[in-house]
């Protein structure tokens, strides 16, 4: 009997053991879950991936996640080479580990994207700037599929008054269209960042280093039909050299080329933490890239084009734990320079900038089983084009309003629920337009001033979003996570010119993720 | 909180440093142009203000047209940099042009200029002089010309070809002895030629070429010359009438048996041509050393005169790199007799290199200058404005049954009158299938 009760209690304790420690494995899970619904806490997150010498400080110990999502992006009130209809599904993947002092973070993403209808750009979407590449009038189907994968590490050495960190992102992706003009496009980039930063006090620190890159773009135009290149009397599928922003030429033979990137630039951290004020944390990163296009055959590599933008983003966060919650604020300053050398002219014909100012708060305020989030952010943005052979000459400058209001309620047995509502408002501020009316065709007509109506168009959205996040498999933390954004053109400038093609009405987006927390 | 300090007296500075230069290299120009007659030992003026310049950009195709004022000048403000057709003309009714010039005429006279190809530079400040020249106008016109060819699979390849000739004159002509050539000129590629700076061969630098003549503005070259057979009166044709001649006198739409005895068919008859109709046939069966296609039957179509040849039959260059003249020498000249050079290579060409015939300009009735079709295949013109300011193509390319033809200008009385500006871009339009005898 003694034995029984002996064994009944050491059962019962084992159990009980069990049940605890399963209970500490779902308070665990959960909590990690609530990292990413906490608005300040995400911002950290997301501030941290700027250098590996921020991640020490911004990102928990151990944290991953799993996001498996489909999104339908759908309407005409997008940019002339964007695409009216985008189907895209990813995988996505990202976690944080300290390993005997060695804090690394990783992340991977697989997107496969389905875009209806693109015009004008067989691009990448992540070149954007570059004077130099094909596109055709019109609608082309296209399949991209793009692999991510970034690491960040760091280190403390010498009694922890030395950091080292390293990060690396790799790209990796291929696009093609399925009808007419057939552009194939194949790219890869790999983007490294060495840092050494030294530690004055355990408060204050100061780093820098050097970003190092390189990668390269492979493009080429096939038809199914020949008459489709052997003449432009087919205007529609004519595949067009864009070089510049002005009317491009059409490009029907040799309707290939490769596109060499080299990056080389510096990137500085300073960290002043836990003052009477908060934690400040300064970031800037800065890059010379230099993107050289040439055609190559059996007999020689001929140079197309040279393409050099300068890239300079400034980061400044600031944190504070106040009395009811917490508050962050990042400003973030974007500034792009491009200037291209244009081998027919010799000469610099296209210069581009790109100047971004943001600022965004974010107050998120626990209490006792809930969670309510503020955010508030302000986007300015200017883009200017200036092409030299037309003399076209455009510029917009608008400004983002965005405000947001989320509340999560935590429910029993580790199950939480959030919803989160936004509005957004872009007003033009100002805006320069010229465009040589002597040379104006379908590109000028359809790209060009489309998409100085559309930048110079007022909008107004708003979203919502929902979260339901509950126990999976007893070791982790799932969340079904719905989201919505509805964007509607408010007004629009009219043009003393003829007006060809217009920006639609609406923009609609909608998305669906399975989140797994562990 | 120094150091803060210093880091973001630091981060200002470089800021300012990165202040980029935000113009371009490049901006529009000012493109002035002059145009005045070529007739300054003539001792009359004639009028300026009616004369309308065209400027063509060859890439983008933008155009810009104007009359220019009655000093000849006008300017184009704001012209992107780039290749461009420059065209001028003007048409001076017959009353005007005879009361100015005291030389009588019935037909309005049309003067033409151009400079194709035109490289309008960076930072370009000076101004285009064109010269308007009275182009020849004739009888006898090149009505149509098929040369792209039918689909290399579903219709006739090339074999299919034809060139159409047309009393444009209100009276009987006769074809005897009517001379049509192939002309030829520097295409691309290596550069191992002597060219002029048009990019075009520089034939004063020919092996033997005379000094004492204008070998690149009095004389084209060709690189295959057929004659119209006949003892003077043989071919009368009718004004508004034409002959056809062709590569093969026979339906190509129908089944034939080629000269190896094996039935040739096409599988789309529609993309090709009926020639059994056709006034003349080129025959190539009876030439030394020519191993002739099986399509080049001999029928019952008479043969024209094979002066010069090159291949296996009379083949046009699908793509439209070579042009075409059609010509008629005086009692004085003896076609087959006629001087042939070397092309004008930079080194000795060897002796068994072929030559082309030397075709005095003043013995050309018409000429029509092909180009292919696209823009960046263009090459440097081989004629003059004085014999076609222009020139045509076919928009689908070759092996696409589309020909070239000249437009109706008026009809009367009952007969058609083709227009002849000596300007085949402004004259010649084009058939999407080819139509032996058909009008546009």
């Amino acid at each position: 009997m003694n034995r029984n009760i002996t064994l009944f209690l050491l059962l019962s304790l084992s159990f009980n053991r069990l049940l605890a420690q399963q209970d500490s494995v779902q308070k665990t899970v959960q909590q990690r879950q609530l990292f990413f619904t906490d608005s300040v806490s995400s911002a950290l997150f997301n501030f941290s991936k700027n250098s590996p010498l921020l991640i020490k400080e911004l990102i928990p110990e151990r944290i991953s996640r799993i996001s498996i999502g489909q999104q339908l992006e759908k309407g005409k009130l997008v940019n002339a080479q964007g695409s009216t209809k985008t189907n895209l599904s990813y995988l996505s993947s990202d976690g944080s580990i300290n390993l005997s002092g060695l804090k690394l973070y990783g992340a991977f993403y697989y997107h496969k994207v389905f875009e209806d209808s693109t015009r004008f750009a067989h691009q990448s979407r992540n070149n954007t700037s570059t004077p130099y590449y094909y596109g055709s009038p019109t609608n082309n189907h296209y399949e991209r599929s793009i692999y991510n994968f970034n690491t960040l590490a760091t280190k403390d050495f010498l009694s922890n008054k030395i950091s080292a960190g390293v990060g690396f992102d790799y790209h990796i992706a291929d696009h093609f269209s399925n009808n007419d003009p057939r552009g194939s496009l194949k790219e890869y980039q790999l983007d490294s960042k060495i840092s050494l930063g030294y530690n004055f006090t355990e408060n204050i620190k100061i780093g820098g280093g050097l970003n190092i890159g390189y990668g390269k773009e492979e493009v080429n135009i096939g038809y199914k039909n020949r008459a489709y290149y052997e003449s432009t009397a087919y205007p529609r599928y004519v595949n067009y050299l864009i070089n510049g922003y002005g009317e491009p030429d059409p490009k029907l033979t040799n309707r290939n080329y490769t596109n060499g990137f080299s990056r080389l630039g510096y990137n500085g951290t300073v960290k002043i933490l836990n003052t009477n004020l908060g934690s400040f944390y300064f970031n800037i990163n800065q890059v010379e890239e230099k993107q050289v296009y040439d055609y190559r055959t059996s007999s020689g590599i001929y140079d197309l084009s040279k393409y050099n933008l300068t890239k300079l983003n400034l980061d400044i966060l600031w944190t504070k734990k106040l009395s009811k919650g917490t508050i962050s604020s990042v400003v973030n300053f974007v500034n792009w320079d491009g200037a291209d050398f244009n081998t027919r002219f010799l000469a610099k014909n296209y210069v581009y900038t790109k100047n971004e100012i943001n600022l965004k708060i974010d107050y998120a305020k626990p209490a006792k089983k809930h969670l309510y989030n503020y955010t508030f952010s302000l986007n300015n943005f200017s883009e200017d084009r200036l092409d030299g052979i037309t003399g076209n000459k455009i510029n917009y400058n608008n400004i983002t309003f965005n405000g947001n209001f989320g509340f999560l309620s935590r429910l029993s047995n580790y199950r939480s629920i959030s919803i989160n509502f936004g509005t957004h408002y872009i007003l033009p501020l100002k805006d320069n337009f010229f465009v040589n009316n002597v040379t104006e065709k379908l590109f000028t007509q359809e790209v060009i001033i489309y998409d100085y109506l559309y930048n110079t168009t007022q909008r107004f959205g708003g979203s919502i979003t929902a979260d339901y996040s509950f126990p999976f498999f007893k070791f982790m933390q799932a969340s079904v996570k719905l989201n919505m954004v509805y964007t509607d053109k408010v007004g629009m400038k009219t043009l003393d010119r003829n007006v060809t093609s217009l920006p639609g009405k609406d923009r609609f987006s909608s998305n669906i993720s399975l989140n797994l927390y562990f | 909180m120094k150091q803060f300090f210093y880091f973001l007296l630091l981060f200002g500075i470089t800021l300012t440093a990165c202040k980029k230069d935000k113009t371009t290299d490049i901006q529009p120009v000012d493109l002035s142009i002059k145009v005045l007659y070529d007739i300054q030992t003539s001792g009359y003026t004639l009028p300026l203000n009616n004369v309308v310049v065209k400027i063509t950009n060859v890439n983008t195709g933008s155009v810009q047209s104007t009359k220019v004022n009655d000093k000849g000048e006008i300017i184009f403000t704001n012209t992107p940099a780039g290749i461009y057709d420059i065209d001028a003309n003007v048409t001076i009714d017959a009353a005007n042009y005879s009361q100015i010039t005291s030389i009588q005429t019935t037909s309005p006279v049309t003067f033409n200029a151009s400079s194709k190809n035109t490289q309008i530079t960076v930072g370009f400040t000076g101004s285009i002089n064109l010269k308007l020249v009275a182009g020849k106008t004739a009888d006898w016109v090149i009505k149509q010309i098929y040369y792209a060819g039918s689909d290399n699979k579903n219709g006739a390849l090339y074999r299919d070809q034809f060139i159409e000739f047309y009393n444009n004159s209100d009276k009987v002509l006769y074809a005897d002895s009517l001379c049509f050539a192939d002309i030829t000129g520097f295409l691309s590629g290596p550069n191992n030629y002597n060219l002029l700076p048009s990019g075009q061969y520089d034939w004063s630098k020919s092996v033997g070429m005379p000094l004492n003549i204008d070998a690149n503005n009095d004389y084209v070259y060709s690189r295959a010359l057929f004659m119209i057979p006949g003892t003077g009166k043989q071919y009368p044709i009718q004004p508004g009438a034409s002959i056809v001649v062709a590569q093969n006198a026979i339906n190509h739409k129908a089944p034939f048996t080629g000269v190896d005895g094996k039935v040739v068919t096409v599988i789309d008859p529609s993309l090709t041509v009926d020639l059994s109709g056709a006034n003349f046939e080129t025959y190539y069966g009876n030439l030394p050393g020519v191993n002739p296609l099986s399509s080049d039957v001999d029928t019952q179509i008479p043969n024209v005169e094979v002066i010069q040849y090159f291949g296996r039959d009379m083949i046009f260059d699908t793509n439209g790199r070579y042009s075409f003249v059609l010509f008629k020498v005086d009692g004085t000249v003896n076609v087959k007799t006629l001087p042939q050079y070397n092309l004008p290579t930079k080194a000795t060409p060897a002796a068994t290199a072929t030559k082309t015939i030397q075709i005095p300009i003043k013995f050309v009735l018409d000429a029509v200058e092909i180009q292919p079709n696209t823009a960046d295949e263009r090459i440097a013109k081989k004629f003059t404005p004085a014999l076609d300011a222009g020139f045509t193509f076919v928009p689908l390319g070759g092996y696409k049954s589309q020909s070239v033809i000249r437009k109706t200008d008026k009809t009367l009385n009952g007969r058609i009158i083709l227009k002849d500006t000596n300007n085949s871009t402004e004259d010649f339009d084009y058939l999407n299938i080819a139509n032996p005898r058909g009008f546009k």
